[in-house]
């Protein structure tokens, strides 16, 4: 399949779609981000970064309710794609391979 | 607390994002404004906040995709590309017209792009050729001024030892004559293209080594550097290096040479043209005097490389110190030095018979762009004006797109589709037209364009730009107007249209007539100077005349021999011999003094030198203006006898011939002795060079060792027969000489090369700008007419006859072409006044050319037009007026 490889950064947006759950869109994406990392991502990088995942087929994405706080205008939620997880797993699998394999630890 | 998002955020993204994305991505930025908001930011960090997200929402082929479909989904572009094809298909005249017409245009505009990029690239492949300069000498002498690159050879050293930014610096030096060399005792090669050249000279320049070591390759005396061809001339192999040969200096001993290295030859594209580099240290032994450490002498052209981080004119200045300290300056006189970059040498060559290979005029290259110009202005007009003729035919059609529920913007991108695909399609078919026809005019021209320069991808790039930019420019016009038609308007009666835009039209058609006559006018005026300047009388006798070069002393010195048994053939008129060729390579210049008749004071004049045989100037059919010629009876015409131009005696301010005859004027003689002369003829002026520079002073003397150029006049039906019986002779008498012989007017002729390919050029390109301002004028008439078809109809109907209508239809072309005319002539005047202004020798302007001009142009005008306008008028009018 062409084009399966996780950046560092989609990789850290996919994860937050994964723990966000139901809530999981652009700018809650973008506040889980800063306060869990130092970042702070501009929301043109979360949006193409969104983009490439749901191309990936990682996530799948479905137009939700605007809240008062968006002027009442629609919001893009994103879901995680099993294909999603199976791709943080895979990744994950193999960092903790190679740790254990790293020497001294 | 709720506040609102600026309106020009909301204006920007909509700019940017995709219609689909817009609101999510709104949503977006209200949200986090919103938030930020209640943390109560500045405005300051607010405004940063919102450009930096803003920013980083910009999506490249979003705008792209934005860019090229204004209110276009991509079915819409598919829609127009389709609707356009069956429209060139229903309309093909039409369409094979404005094709023809763009295409010829942009091929024209191509042609001379080309042209001019080779021109621009001599002399840019050298490694550093943005650094690498040559010196340039200007001298004032009272009210002479003259510019060339003669300077001392030790100014190379000096120089070296005080400006640190000179990098490399080499010398270089070429002999008037062809260099004889001897392979062995059956086989001596004249080689006119030799030069002598320091070492550095290989680093300078970029050339390619075949074999042997480039970097010591001109160090020591007796080296040799060859190109490939000459190579496998000389010995039948290109690996020549250690091969040797004698080369014969015709004023001291022989010289042995040894190849060291054998290089490939050089590209066309550069001024400096060389098939054989001797080294510049053989100079010094090689030479009967010193002449390498002498500051006297300024006969070497120096070319410099200088560090990158050089600053010119500091470096220029100090150049000027150093000749100064060693030249003592005459009191009249000032020489000044610069720097000339080596990419500039060609297209602002030296004069005459200093250069050291080809070289053109940028007059030229600035004439042609201007011709490019126009064309492409003519072709776009052209284009314009037949559509906007067209558009009352589409009215009908537009109206029924506008009917079914097309928009505005949506007919007039149909348009601007149609206009960019006839764009794309003529340059393609230029660029096809220039890839086949490119072979045929480098043979015409004697060019070596390479197609190579065109097969790049920014040229490609920068060709297709400005054929979309023409496309553009010529659909913009009609496109806004067929898109601006209402639709009950265009419905009900297509007349309207048209009429609206009468004026531009006019405007259009005025604009093409003044384009073509002011390149047919200042095409004419051109050709007329450049044959002016060749066909103008040289003031001598330039035919039958057989001249060649008697190579070394060894020959000259059985010149009398040679003189009693040629002038025994009944073709031989007279045999004679001098210093120098008319029209030759580096006409040597001398300070001749003489006194002023009043004051007594000693006036120095810089003149042209012939060292001459008796009979040189009579051998010429040159024209006393005073006094007699050398006379052999007289045996003190010998060592006091001296002949000048009228050039001279203006220079010298003798008016008076007559009484100016027997005055003393002294030379200098064999490097520091005196020579007192006395005058004893004047010649009226004749041409030394080509009829682009002045006549300059010149002196004739008799110098027997200076007999180095034989001429030989004849007369005679029998050509063949004449050069056999002189080839014999001279072979019998001096078999040592390597008999080469040219006449006197291919010599001239060949001053006139560059001058016959421009007239060639300019022939062509004048016949492709008429042909495309015809064919625009032609079809122009051809639709106008038929527009018109009703209108004459029914005045024929009611009694008019096919002649008054024909008339009546010109007028309005006619009317036209005389403002043009008043237009455009004063402007070609006053363009060609000023291209003029550079020749030496200027044709005056004739009213004639512009009457007759004008009168063609009129006529051709008419002509076209009228048969068109009459072939109408004489059908019947039952059938024009049933199909309404």
């Amino acid at each position: 399949m062409k084009g399966t490889y996780l950046g560092e950064f989609e990789e850290l947006v996919l994860l937050v779609v994964g723990v966000l759950g139901e809530d999981a869109y652009s700018v809650s994406i973008k506040t889980e981000i800063e306060q869990r990392t130092q970042r702070n991502p501009s929301i043109g990088a979360l949006h193409s970064s969104l983009k490439r995942l749901e191309d990936k087929g990682f996530v799948t994405s479905y137009a939700g309710h605007g809240s008062e706080d968006r002027g009442g205008r629609k919001k893009r939620l994103y879901h995680i794609t099993a294909a999603g997880k199976q791709a943080l797993s895979k990744s994950h699998e193999l960092r903790t391979t190679l740790f254990q394999l790293l020497p001294g630890s | 607390m709720k506040t609102k998002l600026p309106l020009w955020v909301i204006r920007l993204l909509r700019l940017i994002s995709q219609k689909e994305d817009f609101e999510y991505f709104l949503g977006d930025l209200e949200e986090m404004y919103q938030e930020r908001y209640r943390q109560k930011k500045g405005t300051g960090a607010m405004r940063l906040f919102l450009l930096r997200h803003l920013f980083s929402l910009v999506d490249l082929r979003v705008i792209l995709k934005k860019l090229f479909f204004v209110g276009q989904t991509e079915s819409m572009w598919r829609f127009n590309l389709k609707l356009s094809l069956r429209n060139f298909a229903r309309h093909r005249g039409y369409a094979l017209t404005s094709l023809t017409m763009l295409s010829l245009g942009l091929f024209t505009v191509l042609v001379i792009a080309l042209f001019a990029t080779y021109e621009l690239s001599f002399d840019r492949y050298h490694e550093h050729s943005e650094s690498i300069y040559r010196t340039q000498r200007h001298v004032e002498t009272g009210d002479d001024t003259f510019t060339d690159a003669m300077l001392p050879a030790p100014l190379a050293a000096a120089a070296q030892l005080e400006i640190g930014e000179i990098e490399r610096w080499a010398r270089l030096c070429k002999f008037r004559e062809a260099g004889i060399f001897r392979i062995d005792e059956q086989t001596t090669y004249n080689e006119p293209r030799y030069i002598w050249a320091d070492n550095d000279l290989l680093k300078l320049l970029k050339v390619e080594v075949l074999d042997g070591e480039l970097s010591e390759a001109l160090s020591d005396p007796g080296d040799l550097v060859i190109t490939e061809s000459t190579a496998l001339k000389f010995f039948g192999t290109a690996y020549a290096v250690n091969k040797t040969l004698e080369f014969r200096t015709g004023f001291h001993e022989d010289v042995t040479m040894r190849v060291t290295a054998v290089i490939k030859d050089l590209p066309p594209n550069t001024h400096l043209q060389f098939d054989l580099i001797n080294s510049f240290k053989t100079l010094e032994t090689a030479h009967f005097r010193d002449i390498i450490n002498n500051w006297d002498i300024n006969y070497y052209y120096h070319y410099l490389q200088l560090g990158r981080h050089a600053d010119l004119a500091s470096v220029e200045s100090r150049l000027n110190t150093v000749l100064a300290r060693n030249v003592e300056s005459e009191a009249d006189s000032k020489t000044t030095l610069s720097l000339q970059p080596i990419t500039d040498i060609y297209l602002n060559p030296l004069g005459e018979g200093w250069l050291l290979g080809p070289s053109s005029d940028k007059r030229y290259l600035y004439f042609f762009f201007f011709i490019a110009v126009l064309v492409l202005v003519m072709s776009a007009i052209n284009y314009v004006s037949l559509a906007t003729v067209r558009s009352a035919k589409r009215a009908g059609e537009i109206g029924m797109h506008k009917v079914i529920g097309a928009s505005g913007s949506q007919v007039f991108w149909q348009h601007m589709t149609e206009s960019l695909m006839l764009s794309l399609l003529a340059s393609m078919a230029a660029i096809g037209l220039v890839n086949l026809i490119l072979p045929t005019i480098n043979q015409a021209f004697d060019l070596s364009i390479n197609a190579d320069l065109i097969m790049n991808w920014e040229f490609f790039v920068g060709f297709f730009a400005v054929a979309l930019v023409i496309g553009l420019l010529s659909g913009l016009y009609p496109s806004i107007i067929l898109s601006s038609y209402k639709t009950t308007e265009v419905i009900k009666a297509g007349r309207h249209a048209t009429l609206k835009f009468r004026g531009l039209r006019n405007v259009l058609v005025l604009v093409q007539f003044v384009a073509s006559i002011i390149v047919l006018m200042s095409s004419v005026l051109v050709y007329q100077q450049l044959r002016y300047v060749r066909q103008a009388d040289l003031g001598f006798d330039q035919e039958q005349l057989i001249i060649f070069p008697l190579g070394t002393l060894e020959t000259i010195s059985k010149f009398d021999l040679l003189k009693t048994n040629l002038e025994q053939h009944s073709s031989v008129v007279s045999f004679s011999a001098a210093s120098q060729f008319i029209g030759g390579n580096q006409l040597f210049k001398e300070t001749f003094e003489l006194a002023d008749a009043e004051t007594g004071e000693i006036k120095g004049i810089n003149s042209v030198r012939f060292g001459v045989e008796h009979d040189f100037l009579r051998t010429l059919s040159a024209t006393l203006a005073a006094g007699r010629h050398f006379n052999r009876q007289i045996p003190t015409d010998l060592n006091e006898a001296i002949m000048v131009n009228e050039a001279f005696m203006r220079q010298a301010g003798l008016s008076d011939y007559e009484a100016a005859l027997g005055q003393q004027i002294s030379v200098d003689f064999n490097w520091g002795e005196r020579l007192e002369l006395k005058l004893i003829g004047v010649v009226e002026d004749f041409h030394l060079q080509s009829m682009k520079s002045a006549v300059e002073p010149a002196a004739f003397y008799i110098r027997p060792d200076e007999y180095m150029r034989a001429h030989v006049k004849i007369n005679t039906t029998d050509m063949r027969q004449a050069l056999t019986e002189i080839e014999n002779t001279v072979k019998s008498i001096a078999p040592e000489l390597a008999f080469d012989f040219s006449f006197q007017d291919d010599q001239i002729a060949s001053l006139y090369q560059m001058d016959r390919k421009m007239e060639r050029a300019l022939y062509y390109l004048t016949i492709i700008t008429v042909l495309i301002a015809a064919l625009g004028l032609f079809s122009l008439a051809v639709f106008i007419a038929q527009q018109q078809r009703k209108e004459m109809g029914i005045r024929k109907v009611l009694g008019a006859s096919s002649k008054s209508i024909a008339l009546k239809f010109s007028w309005y072309f006619i009317k036209l072409i005389l403002l043009g005319l008043v237009v455009a002539v004063p402007l070609a005047f006053w363009l060609m006044q000023d291209w003029l202004n550079g020749f030496a020798f200027r044709m005056k302007i004739r009213p004639e050319t512009f009457i007759l001009v004008s009168g063609s142009i009129f006529l051709l005008v008419l002509v076209s037009v009228g048969l068109q306008v009459y072939r109408i008028s004489k059908t019947n009018p039952v059938n024009i007026l049933r199909n309404q």
